[in-house]
């Protein structure tokens, strides 16, 4: 008897000692599975026995965790959706819109940064679209529901934090986990956010929305040392400000490689590229051009507009630097 | 009264005996090292997320609630004919009836017994992290999580008197664990099939007992005090005494049936 609760002390011992010897060893950063453009690579990537096991479980995992964080948002109601579609430019365009009003109890009518506009349908359907009589009406008073007509609630932003946490450990490709992470992080803390969005870097270097997402950071840095509006920039609010054009800038380049040719009015074209990369991609270019012009850097913006008015010929910033230049 | 109190022996050998083999221990331990792994990740350095805090006590705790739960209810009938102590047992002035009653209290108790200590472990950690605790709404859960339990023990008993041990208790995890996921996809399926198809699916949304109606968890979870007023206040009474009456009718009619097929079995 004694020997046997021995060896079972003993084989605790041995699994307790495996485990912290793994955990010290194996960083699930270290994948470098995900997603590819690229179909061969795809193809190779997916032939790959881990993949087959994990890969797809982990990229689903992701996904499941980031319909959660939207969970969060809204209090625990579940909205019929999807996966939010919110470019870093356009959730940093909630900041300045949002940013005060963003808080407990916030009731907005029509919020981009809640990805469910009022008027979606709830997961749990509405009593006049339940078959399920007695038990419908039992389930939406356990569950959290909501009539959909109603306003949202919204919640900070701070208890999502974990799960983009956790879900860019699990799968350090997943992009939109470090570029929603990264703004709502930046609410609590810029330096935080930073770091978020440069180990998204470390794993994705080649991924223009990332550097998007940085330099709308070093932007918000910019306005927290002083004013840019303000000519001459003081140094420091200069610093940032080159910091965030040189991001949008290499953002802006890494997107005309892969930027497809035909892109739809709505923003959408092949290979899975959709309105979600084309806000970004129209941010890059359009802040490069922008902030050189701003840091006085007019010859440079009017080099970046002639090239980058093709793609976007509409875009007013394009334009504006280069009827400065022709005048 | 003779057959109630030879029920409450036969419960509490039952307790006894899950006390004893220590799964219950191991199944805490394990849930509680999976919790303090996932709340050791460093958080971009944030503190007091409850929130977070709740959703993966209160998951796990659940999932391992269930588990210990069909673990003891799948074993308890297979196992005494396999060691033949029914024999002695039921040769006594010891009905069916009031064995089956005194096994489905005795699993009860254990899952009560487990979750108390969850819930002690959990209220522990909400405190050590300064969280509201959203009284009402926690103890109508844990209410909700006994009567779910309650059913699947019956479910658990009638899979255990129809397969083999093993098949009722992977079946029971399924059952568990897809029971969610059913009721939603019948959901999305009603509007998509044709008219046998729906009147398919009104059937096996009131003949399988629907185990997301015993889950206040999420109203748990997202508790802010803040939204109180406007979302998620306790149950009324109505809503909680409709929902013991429906626990009650799916353990009946699962606990008759399977009455019924210990009833038929040969000793």
């Amino acid at each position: 008897m004694k020997s046997t609760l021995a060896l079972q002390a003993a084989a605790a011992c041995l699994g307790v000692a495996c485990a912290g010897v793994i955990a010290m060893r194996v960083d699930p950063r270290d994948y470098t599975g995900g997603r590819y453009r690229d179909e061969e690579q795809r193809a190779r990537r997916n032939t790959g026995a881990f993949a087959l096991m994990l890969g797809e479980f982990r990229t689903g995992l992701s996904d499941m965790m980031f319909m959660k964080t939207d969970r969060y948002i809204h209090a625990g109601v579940s909205y019929v959706q999807h996966h939010p579609v919110m470019s870093a430019h356009e959730l940093a365009e909630d900041v300045h819109e949002h940013q005060d009003e963003l808080g407990l109890h916030d009731f907005c009518d029509e919020c981009s940064v809640c990805s469910a506009p009022p008027g979606t349908p709830t997961l749990i359907p509405s009593p006049g679209k339940d078959f399920r009589g007695f038990i419908g009406r039992l389930h939406r008073q356990v569950q959290p529901w909501r009539d959909p007509d109603k306003p949202h609630i919204h919640t900070d932003g701070r208890e999502l934090l974990p799960w983009f946490r956790i879900m860019t450990l699990g799968d350090p490709g997943y992009i939109r986990g470090y570029v929603a992470g990264s703004f709502w992080l930046q609410l609590e803390d810029t330096e935080r956010a930073l770091e978020f969005v440069e180990e998204g870097l470390q794993h994705n270097p080649d991924d223009f929305q990332l550097y998007v997402s940085r330099a709308i950071l070093r932007t918000k840095q910019a306005r927290m040392v002083g004013d840019p509006a303000i000519q001459p920039l003081a140094p420091e609010v200069r610093h940032y400000l080159e910091m965030a054009r040189d991001d949008y800038l290499r953002s802006a380049e890494l997107m005309l490689r892969v930027r497809p040719a035909e892109v739809d009015e709505a923003g959408f074209g092949p290979g899975g590229w959709s309105r979600y990369h084309d806000a970004d991609a129209i941010a890059a270019a359009g802040m490069s051009v922008t902030l050189s012009r701003l840091l006085d850097d007019h010859v440079t913006a009017a080099r970046l507009a002639q090239r980058y008015i093709r793609l976007f010929p509409d875009l007013p910033s394009l334009r504006a630097a280069l009827e400065a230049a022709d005048e | 009264m003779h057959d109630m109190r030879c029920a409450m022996v036969i419960a509490k050998s039952v307790l006894l005996e899950a006390v004893r083999r220590k799964e219950v221990y191991v199944i805490i331990i394990l849930c509680c090292a999976l919790i303090g792994v996932v709340m050791s990740l460093d958080f971009f350095g944030l503190h007091g997320l409850v929130k977070f805090y709740r959703e993966v006590a209160l998951q796990l705790m659940g999932i391992s609630c269930a588990l210990a739960v069909i673990l003891l209810a799948t074993r308890q009938l297979p196992r005494e004919f396999e060691i033949k102590t029914i024999y002695p047992l039921l040769a006594r002035p010891v009905g069916r009836l009031t064995f089956l009653l005194g096994k489905g209290l005795g699993v009860c108790a254990a899952a009560a017994f487990c979750l108390a200590l969850f819930m002690l472990i959990y209220v522990a950690g909400i405190l050590s992290l300064g969280g509201d605790l959203a009284w009402g709404l926690f103890l109508q859960h844990i209410y909700l999580q006994m009567l779910q339990m309650a059913l699947l023990t019956a479910v658990c008993f009638m899979l255990s008197l129809l397969i083999n041990y093993d098949a009722a208790m992977v079946i029971g995890f399924l059952f568990y664990s897809a029971s969610g996921i059913l009721s939603s996809a019948s959901l999305v399926l009603y509007d998509l099939t044709n008219n046998a198809g729906r009147a398919l699916l009104w059937l096996a949304n009131y003949a399988l007992p629907q185990l997301v109606l015993f889950d206040l968890s999420k109203k748990v979870i997202h508790y802010e005090p803040a939204l109180r007023a406007e979302l998620w206040r306790p149950l009324s009474f109505g809503i909680m005494a409709a929902l013991t009456f429906y626990a009650l009718c799916h353990t009946l009619l699962y606990g008759g049936v399977s009455y019924y097929l210990f009833r038929r079995r040969a000793l």
